[in-house]
């Protein structure tokens, strides 16, 4: 079974529209929300149930989250939808705003509600020009039909949702950059604490979820959080949406229940080559640790499992390397992009991002040095756990993990001054 | 209360604090570049991780509250591995030329690189390089060097008030530089000279002047304004190399404005005067001091003889010393006149009787810190007091609320709640109508007479109101009436009332008796003498001028000019000597700057505060007390003979330690005699001095006339006046006076109101000027 959740609108005719949304159960949580119904505690407490984990890379139980926003505590709070899908790898978000943005919107209402916010912003990469007007096309129906604004459908309760298109910054993914960079100052992470639950948009108490989180909300409400569960396994309830890219034969988004073995995902996304083996794959994100081919066959897709393999789920996107792969390219690609994303805040990190392509860039050039491995190893032991924000750990996990697991091949590449990979 | 152990040590903190405030209280020194105690904590520079116990990681001691029985160690190896690995990431794309930057010897990079960095780098790849702008004339740019903890940013935005500096790109490629090629333009951006913990931001004057090691530091006061901040000269041989803030919480706490900063600059100008200097009739001629005094003393007597005692005036700089104004006023009346006056700036002397024995405010720095309502009546504080702008941020900070009611539309460098602006003919009339007084002439529009008492109402429902009054009172044509609805205001809101005065010692010229009405320590003459403006207007015959330079200091240069023209005999004592001063003056005996003696300057809230000299004297100036004394010797006056200046000031303290009379006198006296001008269809004339030409000394800093304010050759008025006079912007006009005309440039401001001609006082194009009717002619 796939596309159960946050994809159940895909396969319908005009699957973004309010009538088919609706044909499928869409907004009927909302509405018995609305005639008070459900209460903000049985929201919480079904979330929890659920085991729905943050789908944005951190996994925190989302339950939990939305229970440090109390609905009681007075005065202006906001939900904030973090669609600033920046990731490499990672597709997911876009597609469902893309084809299912009635259920985004759904989700931040029920949020809204059982946090006690009146309004709510969908904050959206620079570059998803065209999910931001399907998001707003959507956005005017909810409001048309009444489903959104003050007062919902003669009720006292006020739900407003704005979408807003950032600049391209890849850092305001994390959230305390996404707050600044919406309140429009520059986005750099905030020093935390205080945490958004205390002091978020424009100080005010706000939590702050992934668009897959938030959507898969409606449904988990309308079907049961043992519904939902039960699609997953015991510590990682529901469906994921892995985004496959890479050396496989047919990439693309997959939402299938968290605990598929990664063998099978592999398959749905068509293969490898034929003649090709499997040498790599970074399967939560760019930021993850790198596992060895023939570990990760051995690993089913879940936030455990992962664990335990020595990388992490993440957000779920599945770059798949095949043995035609150089690893020192890879990792000097990789370097570069947390070289540009990084904010400059931080000492460590706006000075080590630089270093490390610097060195990387000289090793690809032929004129590597002894001892650079260990120097690179330093700088991102160096720049971990050092800086404000996880952006530090994003530079320093692959640099860690690539080398540790492919030293041969950059110990060759210094050494002889070309890759070990002939194409 | 809480417990928690640093490096062994037990100690007592309030939760919530930082760990490094904690530690610093305990003189732990943990080692930081972004974090500064005037500002808000960043948290990037990442320099003083330290060693929580139960934590995995290093933490920020900056950001890091304190809990119950936290034990942290700053110097462990976990630490340290943290503070070194940071300090080489800081240390990478730095260009470490520091036997070429000024900042050698004084960097906090350099001093901590000592303390934490490791004896060689693993970095062998190219070095980053930032391109250097011009923000002004007072700092430098080195960008190369920056380690962008942001300390100049949050300091622009949060102590400033201006936000100059910002960044911009990311990561490695991330810059602090103004927007699009802006200068820097807060007045109070020198600071950012001493809070740039590197060689990036550094003085422009200063630059490859000296090392900081081999100046000798001296405490002084910066005596541009009534404030007094304090500061240290740092000379070396005779030179004064630069000008750097002294800590005083009740003064200027760790800042300074520019121009206490940078007048320095003005001290050994090409204009100071060498010798004495007599005019005869084959020109100007040289004397030693012997004949120098020995003449003046004759010259002087000859005139008195001649003309009565009554023909002389005695004039002297509100920027004088205690010490010169004690023995001005004992020379003066010793020549039999009580003509002496150093308020140059006013024009309504006619509640002087009931003045109190000194216009000392009623309040300190930390009260207007701490008020919740704040009214400014008259005065253009952010460029008469940058300094007191910081505190009054820092009260909007807990809450307060400001209110300003000007005769023009400032720019206020912090948050204003209400203000109302009106001519200046109308300030006395708004003043009355918030006072509820009554028997007006009724010339204010209702909406102004509903906001005055709205803003009235927001005050009254305050706890702790200040009301701070300045420049644009003082030199009010009815600055009396408008003091005395001044103190019943502050009587019904039950507020405390700060005068901004004229000069950095006007508290000290009232004391000392520098005042035609009374003499030293309040005690009355048996008959007023006359001011500085009517001793001008009556045309005497001789003149005593010290510290001034009349056509740029004095209310109404023209007056002066005329006036010192006509007279036979003026004696000027001043530092510099201009072209003009050749041309009124007979006798000019250099004296030396607040740089080259020890004084006495009473600031705004009554301290006391002294100054020692850095150098000596420059040629062969004197300090202005020994000029006096020397004069009044050779005059035979008694009681001239003084050792030291610190004589003088014992005396001047001991008579006033005797004084009989009131410190507040009641001032509500002379409410009957209250006087209303209706606002006349003729322009009503708003004159002010620009910020950094406020004496002889800012006057000839050039980089404080680069960066001088409202003093080009301008006369602004609201565009509805230019329309009806049909005049346009940027023309070339003449302002026409009875006896005078001068020509300058139009501009049309919408900040002006109606019925204004606002024109700069100090420069030398508006040195003519002189009371009276002024009319516009095209020309």
């Amino acid at each position: 079974m796939a596309n159960e959740v946050c994809f159940r609108t895909l396969s319908l005719e005009d699957p973004t529209s309010l009538s088919t949304y609706e044909s499928i159960g869409g907004y009927s949580t909302w509405k018995s929300i609305i005639k008070g119904e459900l209460t903000a505690i049985n929201i919480v407490e079904e979330l929890k149930k659920s085991c729905l984990r943050g789908r944005g890379g951190a996994g925190f139980p989302t339950g939990l989250k939305w229970s440090f926003l109390n609905k009681d505590i007075p005065g202006q709070k906001y939900v904030v939808c973090n669609s600033d899908e920046g990731e490499p790898g990672t597709c997911k978000d876009r597609d469902i705003m893309r084809y299912n943005p009635h259920q985004v919107i759904e989700g931040l209402a029920i949020a809204g509600f059982a946090m006690g916010a009146d309004t709510g912003y969908n904050y959206l990469r620079g570059e998803y020009i065209e999910p931001f007007s399907v998001m707003e096309h959507a956005l005017g129906e909810a409001y048309s039909a009444g489903l959104l604004g003050k007062g919902v459908m003669g009720s006292s309760i006020t739900f407003n949702l704005y979408n807003h298109l950032g600049a391209g910054s890849y850092i305001c993914g994390e959230e305390t950059a996404l707050l600044n960079s919406l309140e429009g100052g520059r986005g750099l992470p905030r020093f935390k604490p205080p945490f958004p639950a205390n002091f978020g948009l424009y100080g005010k108490p706000t939590t702050v979820n992934n668009t897959e989180s938030f959507a898969s909300v409606p449904v988990i409400l309308e079907k049961g959080a043992k519904w939902f569960l039960e699609l997953g396994t015991d510590n990682s309830g529901g469906t994921k949406i892995f985004s496959v890219s890479g050396h496989v034969m047919k990439p693309g988004n997959f939402e299938v229940g968290l605990g598929i073995p990664f063998a099978d995902l592999l398959s749905m996304a068509g293969g490898l080559a034929t003649d090709r083996t499997l040498k790599a794959v970074i399967p939560g994100g760019s930021s993850m640790k790198i596992l060895a081919g023939e570990i990760m066959m051995q690993v089913n897709m879940d936030y455990d499992s992962l664990r335990n393999a020595g990388s992490s789920l993440g957000s779920g996107a599945v770059i798949i390397m095949d043995d035609t792969t150089c690893m020192v390219s890879v990792l000097l690609r990789l370097a570069e992009f947390y070289h540009d994303e990084s904010c400059g805040q931080c000492s460590p990190c706006r000075e080590g991002t630089g270093w490390l392509v610097k060195i990387l860039n000289r090793i690809i050039k032929g004129q590597g040095k002894k001892g650079d491995l260990d120097t690179l190893v330093n700088i991102a032991n160096n720049i971990e756990g050092r800086t404000i924000c996880a952006f530090g750990e994003a530079v320093a996990w692959p640099i860690q993990s690539f080398i540790d697991n492919f030293h041969d091949e950059f110990a060759f590449f210094v050494k002889e001054g070309h890759s070990m990979i002939i194409n | 209360m809480v417990k928690i152990v640093i490096d062994g040590h037990e100690l007592q903190a309030s939760a919530g604090d930082m760990i490094i405030e904690v530690a610093d209280a305990a003189d732990i020194y943990i080692p930081r570049f972004c974090y500064h105690k005037k500002l808000s904590i960043a948290a990037n520079c990442r320099m003083c991780l330290v060693d929580v116990a139960n934590n995995g990681k290093s933490l920020p001691a900056c950001a890091t509250p304190v809990v119950e029985g936290m034990q942290i160690s700053t110097k462990s190896a976990k630490a340290l591995y943290s503070q070194r690995s940071v300090m080489e990431f800081l240390l990478i794309n730095h260009p470490l030329d520091c036997p070429i930057c000024d900042q050698g010897g004084e960097c906090e990079l350099q001093d901590l690189s000592m303390g934490y960095g490791w004896d060689s780098s693993k970095f062998t790849e190219e070095k980053r390089v930032v391109a250097d702008y011009n923000i002004g004339p007072f700092i430098t740019t080195n960008m190369t060097r920056c380690i962008h903890c942001t300390r100049c940013i949050r300091f622009g935005k949060e102590i400033a008030g201006v936000q100059d500096l910002g960044l911009i790109n990311r990561g490695d490629d991330v810059e602090v530089r103004t927007y699009v090629d802006e200068t820097v333009k807060s007045n109070l951006s020198g600071n950012l000279i001493d809070i740039c913990p590197v060689g990036a931001l550094n003085s422009k004057p200063y630059a490859f002047q000296a090392r900081s090691w081999e100046l000798k530091s001296t405490a002084s006061i910066a005596p541009h304004d009534c404030l007094g901040a304090n500061i240290f000269l740092h000379t070396r041989e005779q030179k004064i190399f630069r000008v750097v803030s002294k800590d005083n919480q009740q003064v200027n706490d760790i800042w300074l404005s520019d121009r206490d900063r940078f007048s320095y600059l003005g001290i050994q100008h090409s204009e100071r005067l060498p010798k004495p200097y007599f005019k005869e009739s084959n020109g100007w001629i040289e004397k030693n001091w012997h004949d120098a005094l020995t003449l003046t003393s004759a010259k002087l007597k000859i005139n008195i003889d001649k003309y009565t005692p009554k023909q002389v005036a005695g004039i002297i700089s509100p920027n004088s010393t205690f010490e010169e104004l004690y023995l001005f006023n004992k020379l003066i009346r010793a020549l039999g006149t009580n003509n002496i006056d150093h308020r140059i700036r006013e024009q309504d002397f006619s509640d002087q009787e009931f003045q109190p024995l000194s216009p000392t405010s009623m309040m300190s720095a930390d009260d207007l810190q701490t008020s919740d309502g704040i009214l400014i009546v008259g005065s253009n504080i952010g460029v008469e007091q940058p300094l007191l702008t910081i505190d009054i941020k820092s009260a909007i900070g807990n809450g307060a609320k400001i209110y300003v009611i000007n005769p023009i539309d400032h720019k206020f460098n912090f948050d204003i709640a209400e203000k109302i602006i009106v001519n200046s003919a109308l300030l006395p009339q708004l003043l009355a109508v918030m006072g509820q007084y009554d028997g007006l002439p009724g010339e204010l529009a209702n909406s102004i007479v509903n906001e005055a008492r709205s803003i009235f109402a927001s005050l009254a429902n305050c706890k702790k109101v200040s009301i701070v009054t300045g420049a644009h009172l003082y030199q009010h044509k009815h600055a009396s009436t408008m003091r005395v609805l001044l103190i019943e205001l502050q009587k019904q809101l039950s507020a405390k009332l700060m005068y901004l005065t004229q000069g950095a010692n006007s508290t000290g010229a009232w004391l000392a008796g520098c005042i035609p009405h009374r003499t030293t320590a309040g005690e009355i003459v048996s008959s007023n003498g006359l001011s500085a403006l009517d001793s001008f207007k009556e045309n005497l015959q001789t003149y005593i001028l010290f510290g001034i330079e009349p056509e740029l200091d004095c209310l109404y240069p023209g007056n002066a000019m005329n006036a010192l023209k006509q007279a036979s005999l003026v004696i000027v004592c001043s530092p510099y000597i201009t072209e003009q001063m050749l041309g009124y003056a007979d006798i000019v005996l250099p004296i030396a700057t607040f740089a080259e003696t020890d004084g006495t300057y009473i600031n705004l809230f009554g301290s006391k505060q002294k100054t020692s000299p850095a150098i000596l004297p420059i040629y062969d100036c004197k300090p202005g007390w020994e000029v006096l004394r020397d004069l009044g010797n050779s005059l035979d006056i008694a009681g001239m003979e003084y050792q030291s200046n610190q004589e003088v000031y014992q005396e001047v303290t001991d008579v006033l330690q005797q004084t009989k009379y009131s410190n507040r006198s009641n001032l509500n006296k002379t409410t009957k005699s209250l006087k209303f001008v209706s606002q006349s269809a003729d322009l009503n004339l708003l004159l002010e001095w620009p910020e950094n030409s406020v004496d002889c000394i800012t006057r000839r800093s050039y980089a404080l006339q680069q960066a001088n304010t409202f003093s080009k050759p301008l006369a602004y008025i609201n565009p509805e006046d230019a329309d009806r006079l049909s005049l346009i912007d940027g023309e070339q006009i003449i302002l026409v006076q009875q006896v005078c005309e001068f020509p300058l440039t139009l501009s049309v401001e919408q900040y002006v109101p109606k019925n204004c001609l606002y024109i700069p006082l100090g420069i030398e194009a508006t040195s003519n000027l002189t009371e009276g009717k002024i009319e516009i002619k095209k020309c």
